[in-house]
């Protein structure tokens, strides 16, 4: 079994006495596209940094290909990087850029100009070769600085907030494209964003840290449907948070009894933590029940907000008092308006019981 | 929008001081040095005349000028190679501690009396200090006529260095780390990244660095005074000698008009340097 | 394609830092050694000037100092010298710092480079200007210093105030003059304390600038006016001996308390500004 193409255990650095990364773990595939996600002050820039070479490990392992990278100074790691703004060298052109790190190689000027131009066909810059950086534009120096990584053949990608520097619209046709090219080259690859779009779109799994630790890891819709933690369930999505404590009842189910006086039965946790709670995402409720739906409360809807293709119905619960937000498509047909009274439903597999972190 | 009359009543003492005691004054030596000296006499006779600064020409003098810029032009060199390494390191340094001392020892330099500074060169470098051996090393025996020129240099560069590097710093400042990180993850080793990057992106810096530094050493005073024994003497000496020695103001005055010239074309070039670092087209 | 990096340049890399550590111990080195030196023999307790180390510590030199009258006396003169120059300097520069700082008004960027043009003159020529246009004798030398000294500081102090007040946004005295504050008030009460610190550096550049002049001075001074650097100037040309060494020692000391005067009141950060990327 070829090793994973790159591997963290129990990583550690600290500034000062604050522990920016604190324990994290994580394991790529090779060829695998994985996504590092979480708020800002995570530490997930530092363990980029950290696997770079450009900040001293405390503890922990770190290896690419099986190798263990730690005592390599960052010219001889090998890894490709693209800097959240692009640190493309202004004093070169396009060329000189992309050529830097074959250079550092001694590759032949034959070699080189082929391969240069191969990169440049993928990232679709052609013809662009003697501009400067200046003259281009985010997303053109986005590409070139992708294909400067890219030129050196890589054992890791890494990719700092690549799409972050851009506006809306051309992050959207941008995030579409690089998975593309990621693809394409089937090199490792770690990708940093706080963005949850971006994370979804362009990775094979997701990684959400938090607070210096990795907290889960998995595929997009694996995060969604079963978070872990409280922080997983909110970071990715909307989610409703109840205080309280789960009873048991039978081996697969359960009731999870909320400070707030509610009841749900819900599904038995995976987690073994002490302090859980419960999420239930919005869309996951629904305004007339339907016949799974063994969770039923009574409410009464006090404002309606327009969305275009969405509404969303704020409602309050006649046991609690608390208002409860649920959005439903403009065209369902148990809409309901301002005053009326309706009956909130929600099934058991979508109640998840999470440890409370 | 016009001078109000606030502007004016808090602009009117300064230009009055520069007024009465620079334009009016650069007026009156430009005039003098055009006239003719009669020795004995203190300050000129009659007539006009060019000889003031066509003496200037004669190789005794001339060399007062080779061995002002010379020097000049040597500190400055070295300066700049000593101070940017300093300087790079007090910007990226991460090491609060690092960057505080470098600071506060560059700024106490700065603010120590520059008489202070020449003695302990003297006392250090000096016939009877504690590295004269170091003449001995380059070649240049201590009580030699050549040393004195060693010992301006070294003087000198006390003088320039603290303000070259604090310059310096502002200008690695600029440079964004992330360059030179992408320079070594692509491979390249420390050494290649300051030459491939840092270097050429520090250049407008450098070179205005070098500028100042220039002017500085050309129009300084005390250092030749001092440490040239009077063997090493700059224009500047030149200058007071003319005034003090012989009362020969007409050639003075020539002398300070040369190095007005000199003096506004080195500003002239900052400036330009200056504006083509602030234009942003420097790598178009 | 190869495309390893070969091993080589690992021990070059070591090598090169090697290289540039060693050189900057040296730079610090040289700029330090030389003060440390003349410390130690300001303490020296023999008459004349011999190898270092000294072999026993005195303070006969700095008696030597405060018994010497013509120190005592161009001490003296300095301090005043140098104090009334600050005061001056101060008030006409940073006065027209404040006129220059307001707004764009006819003629301003002439105006500024008139007020800054002094430091582009060699402070020999200032002190030739000042002593050839003054050599009828009007003023007494005295004057004439404080003369020479005001015209070179001037040029620091106006900088200094403008690039402190320059960074004031205009937004503060805006919102005071909404309170109800008349523009001068809203100076007083809001952007004078913020321009604190330029003014605070640009006297105290001042000051030190006329402590230690001898160009300008030389040119001023008169048998019974003398600056202590002219005194030290004419004895170190002279002979060597190791008052000079005490009264270095000194002004060492004078140096280290400006700079830590100079962190409280401004901050040894803020003199040096930070860049745009810091880290």
């Amino acid at each position: 079994m070829r090793p994973p193409g790159l591997e963290l255990a129990g990583v550690v650095k600290r500034f000062g006495s604050h522990p920016a990364v604190d324990g994290a773990s994580l394991c790529v595939q090779r060829g695998e596209i994985v996504t590092l996600l979480g708020p800002s002050g995570c530490g997930k820039t530092t363990t980029l940094r950290l696997i770079a070479g450009f900040e001293k490990l405390e503890a922990g392992r770190i290896t690419v290909s099986g190798a263990d990278i730690v005592k390599l100074p960052p010219f001889r790691r090998d890894i490709g990087l693209v800097f959240q703004d692009y640190a493309l060298f202004p004093h070169m052109t396009v060329a000189q850029n992309i050529d830097y790190g074959m250079r550092q190689r001694g590759v032949a000027r034959m070699d080189r100009e082929k391969r240069r131009l191969d990169l440049l066909r993928l990232v679709r810059l052609d013809g662009l070769e003697e501009r400067r950086p200046a003259a281009l534009s985010g997303g053109q120096q986005q590409r070139v600085a992708l294909a400067r990584a890219l030129a050196i053949v890589p054992r890791l990608l890494l990719l700092d907030e690549p799409l972050s520097n851009l506006d809306a619209k051309l992050r959207e046709a941008l995030r579409v494209e690089l998975r593309e090219i990621l693809r394409t080259v089937g090199t490792t690859t770690l990708v940093v964003t706080h963005d949850q779009v971006e994370a979804i779109g362009i990775a094979d799994r997701i990684a959400l840290m938090n607070r210096g630790r990795i907290v889960q890891i998995g595929t997009a819709r694996e995060i969604y449907e079963e978070p872990t933690t409280r922080f997983v369930a909110e970071f990715v999505g909307q989610s409703l948070w109840f205080t309280g404590r789960f009873e048991p009842d039978g081996d697969r189910q359960g009731r999870f009894f909320a400070d707030d006086g509610l009841v749900f039965i819900a599904e038995r946790p995976i987690t073994s933590a002490h302090r859980c709670g419960l999420s239930v995402r919005p869309e996951h409720i629904h305004l007339a029940p339907r016949p799974d739906d063994v969770n039923r409360f009574a409410a009464v809807v006090e404002r309606v907000h327009f969305f275009g293709a969405e509404l969303v119905l704020h409602c309050r619960l006649d046991s609690t008092g608390r208002m409860i937000a649920v959005p439903i498509r403009s065209d369902d047909p148990t809409t309901a308006g301002p005053g009326d009274r309706v009956e909130l439903g929600v099934s058991s597999a979508r109640c998840r019981v999470v440890a409370d972190e | 929008m016009r001078m109000s009359a606030a502007h004016r009543a808090l602009v009117a003492p300064g230009l009055l001081i520069l007024a009465g005691l620079v334009v009016a004054p650069i007026t009156l030596m430009s005039i003098e040095s055009l006239r003719r000296f009669v020795g004995g006499r203190v300050g000129a006779a009659g007539g006009w005349t060019l000889n003031n600064y066509t003496d200037l020409i004669a190789p005794a003098y001339a060399f007062y000028f080779w061995d002002t810029f010379r020097i000049g032009f040597l500190v400055s060199a070295v300066t700049v190679a000593l101070s940017a390494p300093l300087a790079w390191q007090a910007a990226r340094t991460q090491i609060h501690l690092v960057r505080l001392s470098i600071f506060g020892l560059l700024i106490s330099l700065l603010f120590l009396s520059l008489i202070a500074k020449l003695y302990a060169i003297q006392m250090t470098w000096g016939p009877t200090g504690l590295l004269a051996v170091f003449g001995t090393l380059i070649g240049v025996p201590v009580r030699s006529p050549g040393y004195a020129e060693v010992q301006v240099f070294i003087g000198l560069l006390h003088f320039v260095l603290p303000l070259a590097t604090l310059m310096l710093i502002g200008t690695f400042q600029n440079i964004s780390p992330r360059l030179e990180e992408a320079a070594s993850s692509l491979g390249a080793p420390r050494w290649r990244v300051a030459l491939n990057v840092t270097l050429p992106l520090a250049v407008p810096g450098l070179l205005s660095t070098f500028l100042l530094v220039f002017a500085m050493c050309i129009s300084n005073f005390v250092v030749p005074l001092i440490l040239g024994r009077g063997i090493v003497l700059f224009t500047t000496n030149l200058m007071y000698t003319r005034f003090s020695d012989v009362a020969n103001y007409p050639s003075g005055a020539a002398i300070g008009v040369i190095m007005l010239v000199l003096a506004g074309g080195l500003v002239y070039a900052m400036a330009f340097v200056a504006r083509w670092m602030a234009s942003g087209e420097t790598w178009r | 394609m190869k495309l390893a990096i070969s091993g080589w340049r690992i021990f070059e890399d070591h090598a090169a830092g090697v290289i540039f550590r060693l050189l900057l111990a040296a730079t610090i080195a040289f700029l330090v050694l030389p003060i440390i030196v003349s410390i130690i023999l300001s303490f020296d307790n023999r008459e004349f000037i011999g190898t270092f180390p000294p072999p026993k510590f005195s303070l006969r030199w700095y008696r030597a100092f405060v018994d010497n009258p013509s120190y005592l006396d161009g001490l003296v003169v300095s301090l005043r010298l140098a104090l009334l120059t600050a005061v001056i300097s101060t008030a006409a520069g940073a006065g027209a710092a404040i006129a220059l700082a307001d707004a764009q008004w006819r003629g301003r960027d002439l105006v500024e480079m008139l007020f800054l043009s002094p430091k582009f003159v060699p402070t020999v020529v200032i002190g030739f200007l000042l002593g050839f246009a003054t050599a009828i004798h009007v003023f007494d030398a005295f004057t004439r210093l404080v003369m020479g000294h005001v015209v070179i500081t001037i040029p620091f102090t106006v900088r200094a105030t403008l690039a402190s007040l320059v960074g004031i946004p205009r937004s503060l005295s805006e919102a005071a003059v909404s309170l109800g504050a008349t523009p001068w008030r809203a100076f007083l009460d809001v952007t004078l304390p913020l321009a604190r610190t330029g003014i605070i550096a640009g006297a105290l550049m001042a000051f030190v600038l006329s402590f230690d002049e001898v160009a300008v001075s030389i040119f001023l001074t008169d048998a019974y006016t003398q600056t202590l650097p002219i005194a030290l100037v004419a004895e170190m040309r002279a002979n060597l001996n190791l008052t000079v060494a005490a009264i270095s020692t000194v002004f060492a000391a004078m140096a280290v308390v400006i700079v830590f005067f100079l962190d409280r009141a401004v901050g040894l950060d803020n003199v040096i500004g930070r860049g745009m990327y810091r880290g």
